[in-house]
């Protein structure tokens, strides 16, 4: 080992780190870090400030979002035929109105003026009787 | 006398040239006897007479009407005055109708709803109820019998039943007047479904004051079914569009029924009915016309909306109809 340690190689390597002059960091330098170091700091205290505000906010709004997802009305698409009631019904309503018109002649139709209730005083025609 | 005599000669060859002129068209006629006439389906005479009465009456009365709804009998009273072609109809002061007031002639009806301040005007209505018994006497089968006394007044009962015997209405009417003093409608099942019965009735009124026929109040809000159509469609998202009068179709009233669906009911020539649905359903011809026996239709889509014609009419008619369909003024 100590041979090794001889060799001309380690030798020339010794002379070339002797022959380094000390580096050290001039104040110029560490006065621009300090200033950098300073910067980045701000930097992310104000970062910090306005996460803290905003971040309600941006909760809020992705609830919202999520609400709106979730529960807004959305135009239903239109229904498929179902088997024969949609039209069944439209032929009622047809005949039901007619019959009306029959019954009720000059005066009002039902879904024309408010209800009224039944006359029990006149059982001149009791429906449930005959 | 000789001017006389020459007026006599003229005369005479005037009558004889027309005899021969005659005669000629006479022998010019087919020898072959033309088809004769289908034979109309004769009326019981008292079922006519009322049918000729109906436009033609002039009483004052109280009438019951029943109307069945959602298997309930709701019932309310009416004090009706008939002149001819004009009618008022009030209500007494302890129904829901209480204040208003119906008055109607042979052009437009007048509903006064006191509530509202509002006098909607509507196409007249009283002729079709009557007038529709001829289409249904002649169609099915009709059956008179003595009937009882209503309002005091003896009656003939007129049954008219469709071609199977099942009765669709009864009516009591009085034969010498030919007033229609009770009417009751009965369903598929013979189920009764309403109907009217005078309880009071003067068939020989004093003359009327021609003020009972007119509303003339200031300050009213006069509507019409349009008015009601532009309402209905901007809540319900619908279109407020229907048929143009100039088609001779009648807007007679607009409302949101069960389906939902906004209906439109139109009153046309003849007094034929006519109905323009709006829905948010897709419908099937065939199943419409396969549950519409005597009716037609017609079905379009506008946006997300179907649209129905249904009514007597036929094809032609509501193809024609359907293009006049558009917004109103």
């Amino acid at each position: 080992m100590n041979v090794d340690l001889e060799s001309g190689a380690q030798r020339q390597a010794a002379e070339w780190v002797r022959d380094l002059s000390p580096e050290e960091p001039s104040l110029a330098w560490r006065s621009a870090l300090n200033e950098r170091v300073r910067a980045e700091a701000a930097r992310r205290t104000r970062r910090r400030r306005t996460w803290l505000f905003a971040s309600p906010f941006a909760g809020l709004a992705t609830a919202t979002a999520f609400a709106l997802l979730v529960f807004m009305p959305t135009k239903p698409a239109k229904a498929p035929a179902s088997v024969g009631h949609v039209e069944a019904n439209l032929v009622a309503l047809y005949e039901e109105s007619v019959r009306t018109d029959d019954i009720v002649g000059s005066g009002p139709r039902p879904w024309e003026a408010p209800a009224t209730p039944d006359v029990p005083s006149d059982p001149a025609l009791d429906l449930e009787a005959l | 006398m000789r001017a006389e005599g020459g007026g006599r000669r003229a005369a005479f060859a005037l009558v004889i040239g027309l005899s021969c002129a005659a005669s000629v068209a006479q022998v010019r006629r087919p020898s072959v006897l033309r088809p004769l006439k289908p034979l109309r389906s004769a009326l019981p005479p008292v079922l006519a007479r009322a049918i000729q009465a109906s436009a033609k009456l002039r009483f004052a009365g109280r009438r019951t009407v029943t109307v069945l709804r959602d298997g309930q009998p709701r019932r309310h009273e009416e004090i009706v005055m008939r002149d001819g072609p004009r009618t008022r109809v009030e209500f007494p002061a302890d129904g829901d109708y209480a204040g208003q007031v119906i008055v109607e002639n042979a052009a437009e009806r007048r509903h006064f709803l006191p509530a509202a301040n509002e006098v909607r005007v509507l196409p007249p209505r009283r002729e079709e109820g009557i007038q529709r018994l001829r289409a249904l006497a002649k169609q099915g089968r009709v059956a008179t019998a003595p009937g009882d006394r209503v309002a005091g007044v003896a009656t003939i009962e007129v049954t008219v039943a469709d071609a199977a015997g099942n009765p669709l209405q009864r009516l009591a009417i009085d034969p010498v007047s030919g007033m229609l003093l009770r009417r009751r409608l009965y369903d598929a099942t013979g189920v009764e479904i309403g109907g009217f019965v005078y309880t009071r009735i003067d068939l020989a009124p004093a003359p009327f004051d021609p003020a009972l026929f007119r509303i003339d109040r200031k300050g009213v809000q006069t509507t019409t079914p349009w008015d009601t159509l532009r309402r209905l469609a901007k809540s319900g998202d619908y279109q407020a569009v229907g048929l143009a009068e100039s088609t001779g179709y009648r807007l007679d009233g607009v409302r949101i029924a069960r389906g939902p669906l906004l209906l439109q009911q139109y009153v046309g020539p003849n007094n034929r009915r006519l109905f323009l649905y709006q829905l948010r359903n897709a419908v099937d011809s065939a199943q419409l016309q396969k549950r519409a026996a005597r009716l037609h239709s017609l079905s379009w889509s506008s946006g997300d909306l179907t649209f129905v014609l249904l009514g007597p009419q036929d094809d032609a008619t509501l193809a024609r109809l359907k293009e006049s369909v558009g917004r109103q003024p």
